[in-house]
């Protein structure tokens, strides 16, 4: 069954003065879905979720949000929810304020209000944090109240842009975990934008990879990790050994992909081994090649046998080419 | 071992001494010499006769009262004007906004004395607008001259620039995202401004208003150049105590200027003292 297309942009341009900007961007995102772009700083991606929001206009195409064009709507008559960077609640309003804000709007009776912060709070798990102001409150619990304060507005699309970038590591995944669970259970649809590809992998059902103002890939993570559609693509999800072929194209292949094998073999790649390094429960070797160098994962297994200055021959069991 | 330690001790006094007996010379000496000097009768004795004079003669009574005025109307619309232009400033991202956030605090680079007659030649009954108008056979007598209004005006074009920048500044610490937030949360206008960037900035506005209020109290070159006779500002009256001879009259207005300026001293200190709950922060 063809799951309804809740949000569609379709051949959406937006151009700053200086150039920057994106073009051509067309993605389609259901009922449901969980829509990450990704892409390094200035590559656009909070340009189109800043156009999604209505801070940004568009220069030419459209935006529809369940059938209807909200190209030349304010933000405040978007039925669209962001969560942004930070600096996300209002500093002077407690946690309660912060969240009744929106339904005050709306004019939602007091006591609807009350219960319906209260089970917001709950979802994100800072019950009983109602009178406390946002400066009493650690970066992570900001942002949970954020992303409740952005549910209960009731949006058609929740908007994220880099909501965990300013945690620290070990908050962020858990998160990452938190937020996957809430939309999983709300069952609404997002469009998250991150530059972390680990987080985009996570999270998301589909990965939209964007590089200087244009779409590179749109997929599901795992097609985007193993069949990376350019050599940029290739390069940003993962790590990934790029090997220049005589006729300029590059022989791409990721560390996990590569079986060493102690000594010269026969119709093999072979190197010297740089160097071989413990990151846990696997061993990154890196060989050299020629004048290049090539990382390969192993088990700790097969690393006890391999020494820096080792000759070893490198098989490659999965491999994609790039044209020059 | 003694002589070290005690030298240790006394060594940061002596670094601020030059500048507290400088203070005290000019500073300390003179205030209390006006405060006792102000209770000194001009037949003998001590007493309250220097103050009640301000206070029970007419004429002296009406400029206390017409000095207040002038100064609330002053404080009222330069900081009512400079919050729009400081509101302008920071929301508007056009070609002229930027233009005037560069203009705008050019007044402060012109000496008071060369700005009052400046703005005199222009707006006086045979001025600059005058003389446009009867090109056009028109007669425009602007009747700014010796009265509060033309006073008035020229407070504003010395603190509107100093207001719109302590404004400026305080809305500049608003972040856009918090903008953002509530527009995106269906708030318009009238709603953030209200709900979001007034009482994010109430304190800067009070801060700034007593700042206006301090300065403009005193104020001397402008109701001395545009003033009349009758009533005057405060800053006119103790002038002309002074030239009279009527040193102890001087002293007394003197200390109630000090003490009004005081008012507005004490409102500055509690603004900047009263942090809101959300202001403290953790612990």
């Amino acid at each position: 069954m063809e799951k309804k297309i809740k949000l569609k942009i379709a051949d959406m341009k937006k151009h700053y003065k200086n150039g920057d900007g994106v073009d051509g961007i067309n993605i389609d995102v259901h009922e449901g879905e969980f829509v990450t772009m990704l892409g390094p700083s200035g590559c656009g991606k909070s340009t189109i979720l800043r156009t999604l929001g209505g801070f940004l206009s568009v220069d030419s195409g459209d935006i529809l949000i369940d059938g209807v064009s909200v190209k030349s709507l304010p933000p405040e008559k978007r039925p669209t929810a962001m969560v942004f960077q930070s600096y996300n609640l209002w500093p002077h309003m407690t946690v309660y304020e912060n969240l009744a804000f929106g339904l005050e709007i709306k004019k939602i009776p007091k006591n609807d209000i009350k219960a319906e912060v209260e089970r917001g709070l709950a979802l994100v798990n800072m019950s009983g944090f109602e009178k406390k102001y946002p400066g009493q409150l650690s970066g992570g619990q900001q942002q949970r109240v954020a992303i409740a304060r952005a549910l209960l507005l009731k949006p058609s699309v929740l908007l994220l842009d880099e909501p965990f970038s300013a945690l620290d590591a070990k908050i962020r995944s858990q998160m990452r975990e938190e937020l996957k669970k809430i939309q999983e259970e709300l069952n609404i649809t997002v469009v998250f934008v991150t530059h972390d590809q680990e987080e985009a992998m996570a999270l998301s059902h589909r990965i939209v990879v964007m590089n200087k103002g244009v779409i590179e890939q749109i997929g599901t993570p795992e097609e985007i990790y193993d069949r990376p559609a350019s050599q940029f693509v290739a390069s940003f999800i993962g790590e990934m050994n790029f090997l220049i072929q005589n006729d300029g194209s590059a022989m791409a292949v990721r560390p996990e992909d590569i079986v060493i094998t102690k000594g010269e073999v026969e119709g093999q790649i072979c190197g010297r081994v740089r160097t071989a390094m413990v990151l846990g429960h696997y061993v990154e070797i890196n060989v050299e090649v020629g004048n290049q160098v090539m990382k390969a994962y192993v088990t700790r297994a097969i690393a006890e046998e391999i020494k820096p200055r080792d000759v070893v021959s490198l098989l490659f069991t999965k491999t994609c080419k790039y044209c020059a | 071992m003694m002589k070290e330690k005690v030298f240790g001790k006394i060594f940061p006094y002596l670094l601020i001494l030059p500048s507290l007996v400088i203070l005290a010379g000019v500073v300390f000496y003179p205030i209390a010499a006006s405060l006792l000097r102000s209770f000194e009768l001009e037949e003998g004795g001590l007493g309250l006769d220097n103050y009640l004079y301000f206070f029970t003669d007419k004429i002296q009574r009406d400029n206390i009262i017409y000095t207040l005025q002038v100064v609330m109307i002053t404080v009222l619309l330069a900081v009512g004007v400079s919050y729009f232009l400081a509101l302008y400033l920071r929301f508007s991202n056009t070609w002229t906004s930027r233009l005037i956030g560069r203009l705008y605090l050019l007044p402060r680079f012109i000496p008071g004395l060369v700005a009052v007659n400046g703005m005199i030649t222009v707006i006086r009954d045979s001025g600059l607008i005058n003389r446009i108008s009867r090109l056009f056979g028109l007669e425009i007598k602007l009747g700014l001259m010796y009265n509060s209004k033309g006073i008035i005006l020229m407070n504003l074009w010395f603190n509107i620039p100093f207001a719109t920048m302590l404004l400026a500044a305080a809305l500049s610490k608003i972040q856009n995202s918090s903008i953002e937030a509530a527009r995106d949360s269906g708030a318009g206008k009238l709603q953030i401004l209200r709900t979001m960037i007034l009482p994010l900035t109430y304190r800067d506005i009070f801060i700034t208003a007593t700042f206006v209020f301090m300065s403009n109290l005193g104020s001397f070159t402008t109701p001395y150049l545009m003033g009349g006779n009758n009533p005057q500002m405060l800053g006119i009256s103790l002038y002309s105590q002074f030239n009279n001879g009527h040193y102890e009259r001087a002293a007394a207005l003197s200390v109630i200027m000090f003490l009004l300026s005081l008012l507005s001293a004490v409102v500055y200190v509690y603004t900047n003292m009263k942090k809101s709950e959300w202001e403290k922060g953790n612990g």
